[in-house]
């Protein structure tokens, strides 16, 4: 590749060909202030505050500017310097601060850019007061009066096939909103942007909805979209308990992630400090999810051998995203025979924490409180949905629960009952912020354990959080699945969790079954493999994004590709790079926490959910190969979703 | 032979593109033609929005089979299997007829398309695209060019209604370099003359029969874009489109400079910082002002710099010309 000199404040630095101004001085670790400009997205330079001196050319935005050989670049000229004071502060005439309820208080970047250029903040009047702030179901909120127009949430929610927002009106009256009304810039009564005119907005629900996957979040420079917020009532609770127990879990993908929060390097696995933190909060248990996926991976792995054995129709797809759940439910409801059943990684947890957990600590089901903490928005949409309640009725009737029975004697009063088995979801950020607010420092604290009896779990949980993870993961079992068939002609000791040892070894004396399946991994948005698992071969596919979902969708319908199983996770990257992840979330920061995740696999000692010891005496102890108490605990259903648009809040 | 003794034609005859620009034409031709392979367009942009400007007009009345003739010579010439005609919808509305007879009659492969609002900012090169594409109709970030990334990505030529006027002439050897003038204001109706390509204001406004004095201040460039200057600086070329607006010296400062600020408020696109709340806080700042409140001079100089040298493009880098060079040639602020 051609490199090309150039200088800026008069050193001499390299650039590779149609690098931009912006890119060099990043790499070089300079500082240009920039909002608009996002490594995922398109260059669009709205927001003007990269601007730069060019020698024999004046001001330029360095996000535009692509670097020519000799070029004079100079970063902070008085008048460079001016020129962004000014596009700061109407920047900020734009922004309606409201920093006290906003998680971005701890790591704001306008507000250190205010500090850094010493502008006044309110030298022009906030103009947005009075905008509105729109819900999009119960996962997503968008305060207009925050944002600062520079479109990323539009582009990003476009890459995302949704195109739930768009861009309005023109000139000051311009807008980003969801999409569906009167206005678009071509009406003949354009929507004037007064007092309460946005309550006239109509909710287009026929044609958009939002699958709540949070990317407009994580690409938001001014927190002006959010994830609903769940930490206050979880602070609440952590200070008046009012006689519950407060469960707290962390997803596979959290560990990795959540140190950038507290100035770790991206990457850094912090599991130990974690489990800590939890603690010095005052959670009185701390589980972790991984040994959920494990359920997961058990029961997903099953749903694919019985697929290929029964000769069932292809393909089948992964169900533990909520937001690719909801993006077939909406836009594509003839596949959603083809979703898994098997409940996502929280969703098997949750269920057994408020039932056999509860028994365990000799606790009404009603008083554990249970509190994800998750890399996602559109989970806190999924722990609303009704397949994810809990039957107290139905648990008592079929369900091995003694101490429970001795608490809640009169069984009546109970039927019909039914609690939610994940009562709070907390983003990655949402727990950041609790956390610095408390003055809890994660990275200064000493490592802990996290609790038993949910606290094993095996490295085919671990790498659920990296895209590629749920596939390899229901490989690696089904890969064992098909051989204990092909030798006892059932999967009953599947089903019972009896640890069938294989007569036949293959591979090496060490490995019963294929472990790593490298194929599905890495951050390519569509990956296609041919694996060989239990001596047959199957055609798969992993899919990160939903735009390249929308594809593989699409080409699959035409007949053009088929598949045997294929995983899908709406973010890029899966779900360390979910909506709910520490900000700034991109390609590079998502390929960091993914290797994080595999490194965690590499070292733990059981590496496959069938394995899994934890695992293994649930299903013995309690299940007992009755598939009906499987179904109702590990499964959900499915079915065609009502689009609900947004509400104004 | 023939197409490429046109494009020499157009070489030596230095041909000036008649947007705002001052483009040398044949450059742009060459530029579209060194992009090899790729599907190629025409675009003939009859825009014609700003305030006192309306030349392209006169020359529909009066030349439509020149112009027509112009892109379909074009198209030739850089090989494009399709031309457009973007219209604004006044002209649509009036020209449409007689334009798609002549293209009938010629049997070009010429489109007209009506531009959806009689805006402004729909007539920079890009917006015109983005228009044509059914996007919203606002500039494209520059480079690339249109020449190289155009219409749904192609290379495309654009130009003004008037240049492919001119290269309908200078294809036929009659290009005498001239070009049109455009002249309003008080007590004048709207006329447009053709003269010599390199006139001063100060001739054209002779030609006009109109003797500057101390009564008037002349805009220059366009009503809304367009520079003010007094009665004796007018011994200069024209930048930008050659269009005088003549103004009496008594008339009232809050009416002219609100009209400025009030139409670049409303035109702007409000795609980047300085141009969507620059316009808007500088158009405020003078009306509180003008109702007898204090001026803040330091943010009016500041928004002006702001939109002046940081706008993404033209129209915000030029929506203060008017007021500043107002309050320096004429005020003498």
């Amino acid at each position: 590749m051609k490199k090309i000199k150039f200088y800026i404040n008069n050193k001499e630095y390299t650039a590779l060909e149609n690098d931009s101004v912006l890119d060099v001085a990043l790499r070089e670790g300079l500082n240009v202030p920039h909002l608009c400009k996002h490594p995922d997205l398109a260059i669009k330079g709205n927001c003007r505050l990269c601007l730069v001196q060019v020698e024999n050319k004046g001001v330029v935005t360095a996000c535009s500017t692509v670097v020519e050989k000799g070029m004079q670049i100079f970063l902070e000229t008085e008048e460079v310097k001016s020129l962004r004071k000014t596009n700061l502060e109407l920047i900020f005439s734009e922004h309606q601060e409201k920093c006290a309820t906003c998680l971005y208080q701890d790591n704001c970047q306008i507000l250190k850019y205010a500090a850094e250029f010493g502008i006044k903040i309110s030298r022009f009047e906030d103009r947005k007061k009075h905008y509105s702030t729109w819900q999009f179901g119960d996962s997503i909120r968008f305060d207009s009066s925050k944002c600062i127009d520079c479109r990323n949430c539009v582009e990003v929610c476009d890459k995302q096939a949704c195109s739930f927002y768009e861009i309005a009106e023109r000139g000051v009256e311009t807008i980003i909103k969801p999409k569906g009304e009167v206005g678009g810039i071509t009406s003949p009564h354009p929507l004037l942007l007064k007092e309460g005119s946005l309550d006239l907005l109509k909710n287009d629900v026929d044609k958009f909805d939002c699958t709540y996957c949070g990317q407009c979040v994580t690409h938001c420079p001014v927190g002006a979209i959010s994830g609903v917020s769940h930490w206050e009532e979880v602070e609440k609770l952590l200070k008046d308990r009012a006689g519950k127990i407060l469960v707290v879990e962390i997803a596979p993908s959290i560990r990795v992630s959540i140190g950038e929060e507290f100035n770790e390097p991206y990457g850094k696995i912090v599991t130990g400090q974690l489990a800590a933190s939890m603690k010095a909060l005052g959670f009185d248990y701390a589980f972790d999810v991984n040994l959920g996926a494990d359920f997961t991976t058990y029961e997903e792995a099953q749903e694919v051998v019985e697929m290929v054995l029964n000769n069932k129709s292809r393909p089948l797809f992964t169900s533990c995203c909520p937001a690719w759940v909801k993006f077939v439910e909406f836009y594509y409801p003839e596949f959603i025979a083809h979703l898994t059943s098997a409940n996502s990684p929280h969703m098997c947890s949750g269920p057994i924490i408020k039932t056999y957990f509860a028994d365990y600590l000799k606790k009404d089901p009603r008083d554990i409180v249970v509190v994800s903490i998750m890399p996602c928005t559109s989970k806190k949409h999924e722990i609303n949905l009704e397949t994810h309640t809990i039957d107290l009725g139905w648990c008592l009737e079929r369900l091995d629960l003694p101490n429970i029975k001795n608490i809640c004697p009169d069984r009546k009063q109970l039927q019909g009952v039914k609690i939610k088995a994940v009562d709070y979801v907390l983003t990655t950020r949402e727990y950041a912020h609790l956390l610095h607010k408390h003055k809890i420092d994660l990275s200064k604290l000493k490592a802990e354990k996290l609790d038993k009896p949910l606290g094993v779990y095996s490295g085919a949980g671990a790498i659920y959080g990296a895209t590629g993870g749920v596939m390899e993961s229901a490989l690696r079992s089904a890969d064992y699945f098909f051989r204990v068939w092909d030798e006892t002609d059932s999967l009953k000791s599947v089903v019972k969790g009896e640890n069938y040892k294989l007569k036949k070894k293959r591979f090496s004396k060490l490995l019963q079954s294929r472990i790593e399946f490298k194929e599905v991994r890495g951050q390519n948005g569509i990956k296609e493999a041919r694996v060989k698992v239990g001596g047959r071969k199957l055609n798969v596919a992993v899919v990160n994004g939903l735009g390249n979902a929308k594809k593989i969708l699409d080409d699959l319908k035409a007949g053009k590709v088929k598949y045997d199983y294929v995983e899908v996770m709406a973010c890029p990257g899966g779900c360390i790079g979910g909506g709910g992840q520490p900000i700034p979330t991109n390609s590079k920061i998502r390929a960091q926490r993914a290797n994080a995740v595999y490194e965690i696999d590499k070292n733990l000692a059981i590496r496959t959910a069938h394995e899994n010891p934890s695992l293994l005496e649930v299903y013995n102890k309690y299940f007992k190969g009755d598939k009906e108490i499987i179904e109702k605990v590990l499964h959900s259903k499915f079915k065609v979703k009502q689009k609900t648009g947004y509400t104004i809040v | 032979m023939f197409r490429q003794s046109l494009l020499k034609k157009i070489k030596k005859s230095g041909l000036i593109g008649r947007g705002c620009n001052n483009f040398l034409v044949a450059e742009k031709w060459e530029m579209v033609k060194r992009v090899k392979g790729a599907e190629k367009f025409v675009v003939c942009n009859i825009s014609e929005s700003e305030p006192g400007i309306f030349k392209d007009k006169y020359i529909l009345e009066k030349w439509p089979q020149l112009v027509l003739d112009g892109i379909n010579l074009a198209m030739h010439e850089i090989k494009a299997k399709k031309g457009f005609v973007y219209l604004n919808p006044l002209y649509y509305g009036e020209f449409q007829a007689s334009l798609e007879q002549i293209i009938l009659k010629n049997n070009y492969s010429i489109e007209l398309f009506e531009k959806p609002l009689h805006d402004y900012v729909g007539g920079e090169e890009t917006a015109v695209l983005n228009s044509m594409q059914g996007l919203r109709v606002e500039p494209r970030l520059k480079p690339p060019y249109p020449t190289k990334v155009g219409f749904y990505g192609a290379p495309t030529l654009i130009h003004n209604c008037e240049t492919f006027y001119a290269v309908s002439l200078t294809n036929s050897g009659v290009y005498k370099n001239t070009r049109f003038y455009c002249l309003s204001g008080v007590d004048r109706a709207n006329d447009v003359k053709e003269l010599a390509t390199d006139l001063t204001v100060r001739a054209v406004l002779q030609e006009f029969d109109h003797t500057p004095s101390v009564d008037f201040f002349y805009q220059v460039g366009g009503g809304a874009a367009g520079f003010c200057y007094n009665y004796k600086q007018l011994n200069r070329k024209f930048e930008g489109s050659p269009a005088i607006i003549i103004y009496k010296n008594n008339d009232s400062e809050q009416a002219i400079v609100m009209k400025w600020l009030d139409f670049f408020r409303k035109e702007s696109c409000g795609q980047c910082v300085p141009c969507r709340e620059g316009t808007f806080r500088l158009r405020n700042l003078m009306y509180t002002y003008y109702q007898g409140g204090k001026l803040d001079k330091k943010a009016f100089d500041d928004l002006i710099l702001s939109l002046q040298k940081t706008s993404l493009c033209a129209l915000g880098r030029t929506a203060t010309n008017a007021v500043v060079s107002y309050f320096k040639n004429v005020k003498g602020i």
